[in-house]
Formats: C-alpha cells, sequence, structure tokens
C-alpha cells in the first residue's frame, strides 16, 4: 500500500462504509463523528466517492430504480487503507506528544 | 408574477452567475426554473431564467459545473446524487445544474475542500485549452482552403473569418488565464490546508 495520507473528508466517509451507506447519511455520519466540525458538501463527497470506487476501496450497493438512494460500502482494501492511516495518525500524535510534552 | 431573464454566462464565469442568483434571492426573486435556449457566438445555449416572488433571502442558490455537459447520462447521476442529499435541483443548460436550499436550514455548500475544487477546475481548463486549440485548427485550415481561390471576395471572407475566429480565440484564451489562476491559488492552499 503506497505510504499516502488520506485527506480528512476521504478517512472519515471510509470510516462511515464500514456499514452500508448512501449519499445523505455519509454527510450526517461525518458531521457526526465529527462532532459538527467536519461538514461534506454534496459535490466534493460525490467526487471523492467516485474516485473510491476507482480505487475499489468501496463497492456501490444495487440500490433500484432511485439512484439517489444508491448505498456504498467499503471493501477488504478499503479497510487496509484506513487501519494503515490509523497507524500514521498514531505516530503524528505519538511524535506531537513526546516532543510538545503534552 | 414572474419575471424572465434570458442571459448567457460563460462556463469559466459560473461564479458569476451564482452571485447573480443569490442577489435577486436577496432582493426577493427566486429562480423557479431555468432551459436552455437560443445560442451566444461560441456556440453554448444562452439561459432562461425565471423567478417568482418570494421572501427576501428565503433561499440560497449553488451552481454546480458538471463533469461533462448535461446531454451525458453520467450529468445525470451526478444531479441526481446532489439531488439525494438535499439539495433542491432547480435546473440545468450546458454544464451548469442550479440547486438551491432554503436559507433557514442551515449553510449550503456544494464543495467543501481544495482537492474537489483543483479537479473540477481542472476539468474545466482542460475543456477550454481543446476548445482553443480545437478552434484554431479549424481557423488554420480555413484559410488553407480558401487561399489558393485569391480574389478580392475570397480575401474578404479570409479578414472577416479571421476576425470571427480571433474573437473566439480570445474568448478562451480569457478563460483559461483565470482558470489557471484560480487553479495556481488552489494548489498554493492544498500545501498547506485540505
Amino acid at each position: 500500500m503506497p505510504n499516502q495520507a488520506l485527506t480528512e473528508a476521504v478517512y472519515y466517509i471510509l470510516l462511515s462504509l464500514i456499514k452500508p451507506m448512501h449519499g445523505y447519511g455519509i454527510m450526517q455520519n461525518v458531521e457526526t463523528l465529527s462532532n459538527g466540525r467536519v461538514k461534506l458538501a454534496a459535490g466534493t463527497l460525490y467526487g471523492a466517492i467516485n474516485t473510491l470506487l476507482d480505487k475499489k476501496f468501496i463497492v456501490a450497493l444495487s440500490s433500484g430504480a432511485d439512484s439517489r438512494k444508491k448505498e456504498y460500502q467499503i471493501t477488504e482494501m478499503g479497510k487496509q487503507v484506513l487501519l494503515a492511516e490509523i497507524s500514521r495518525l498514531r505516530e503524528l500524535l505519538e511524535n506531537g506528544t513526546n516532543i510538545l510534552g503534552e | 408574477m414572474s419575471k424572465i431573464y434570458k442571459k448567457h454566462f460563460s462556463v469559466y464565469n459560473f461564479e458569476k452567475l451564482e452571485n447573480w442568483l443569490n442577489q435577486m434571492a436577496d432582493d426577493g426573486l427566486t429562480l423557479s426554473s431555468v432551459e436552455s435556449v437560443g445560442f451566444s457566438i461560441t456556440g453554448n445555449r444562452n439561459g432562461k431564467y425565471e423567478f417568482i416572488e418570494t421572501k427576501k433571502g428565503e433561499y440560497k442558490f449553488r451552481v454546480l459545473l458538471l463533469d461533462k455537459p448535461h446531454i451525458y447520462y453520467d450529468s445525470h447521476k451526478q444531479i441526481n446524487f446532489v439531488s439525494g442529499t438535499g439539495a433542491e435541483c432547480v435546473g440545468y443548460y450546458n454544464r451548469f445544474a442550479i440547486f438551491r436550499q432554503k436559507t433557514e436550514d442551515g449553510d449550503f455548500n456544494l464543495y467543501s475542500d481544495n482537492n474537489s475544487q483543483i479537479k473540477f477546475v481542472s476539468i474545466l481548463l482542460k475543456s477550454l485549452i481543446a476548445y482553443a486549440i480545437s478552434y484554431f485548427i479549424l481557423w488554420i485550415l480555413t484559410i488553407i482552403l480558401l487561399l489558393p481561390a485569391s480574389h478580392f471576395v475570397v480575401e474578404i471572407d479570409i479578414i472577416l473569418l479571421s476576425l470571427l475566429f480571433l474573437g473566439f480565440e480570445t474568448y478562451f484564451i480569457v478563460g483559461i488565464i483565470k482558470m489557471a489562476k484560480k487553479l495556481k491559488k488552489l494548489k498554493q492552499e492544498a500545501t498547506l490546508f485540505e
């Protein structure tokens, strides 16, 4: 897996998709998880979802006729990426805490 | 009572369109429908905007720049996705999809980070460059075809066509410069913040 940092938006999108969820649900869940700090906009979310689908970090689940309610879910590859990111964030936090002493 | 306006907005002036719609809404005229009508000199459709009287500032508008012109299936997927998040699509034409949301429902934005803005500005910039190159090639081919038949009328035609193509190229080059500056600014910000 390439050693690249995920953006905060993508991190929270992947975390939200541990369970199947549609676009609006992802937006609401991310806002809740981040205590209102991260507010995903629809255009940004659409681009991120397409990129994650291309990279096979998530899959689209069948939604029937109404494409507005299409749900997505994280794949095994997506979970690996998420775990690598959590490990990276832990390293950042440990180094920061050790050096600043807080 | 409704008011109708026919206006042309260049695809790279989508922010002007958005500002105009929000200014009208703040003044108590809310966009209720939009459709394409006629053609501008660049070949893009003009917009026919219908407004109805509402409470001042009742709605907030945002313009989504579609990844492809609205005739493509992917663009409708894009419109449906955004509609599914709670924004109401008022209409679309060319590469514009216009959404609105009631002001009382809170913040309304279509882009929340630099990366997504960099992506759509890059797509737009590439389209403008492709158009500029295509029109330039068309201009050269036209001159090459007309040049062998050299008499006065043809020379006037070459001059008039050249002026027309010069107009097109100026239009695209202005757009390219604007979008290149915007992209540079977004990328500079992205080195520090998402």
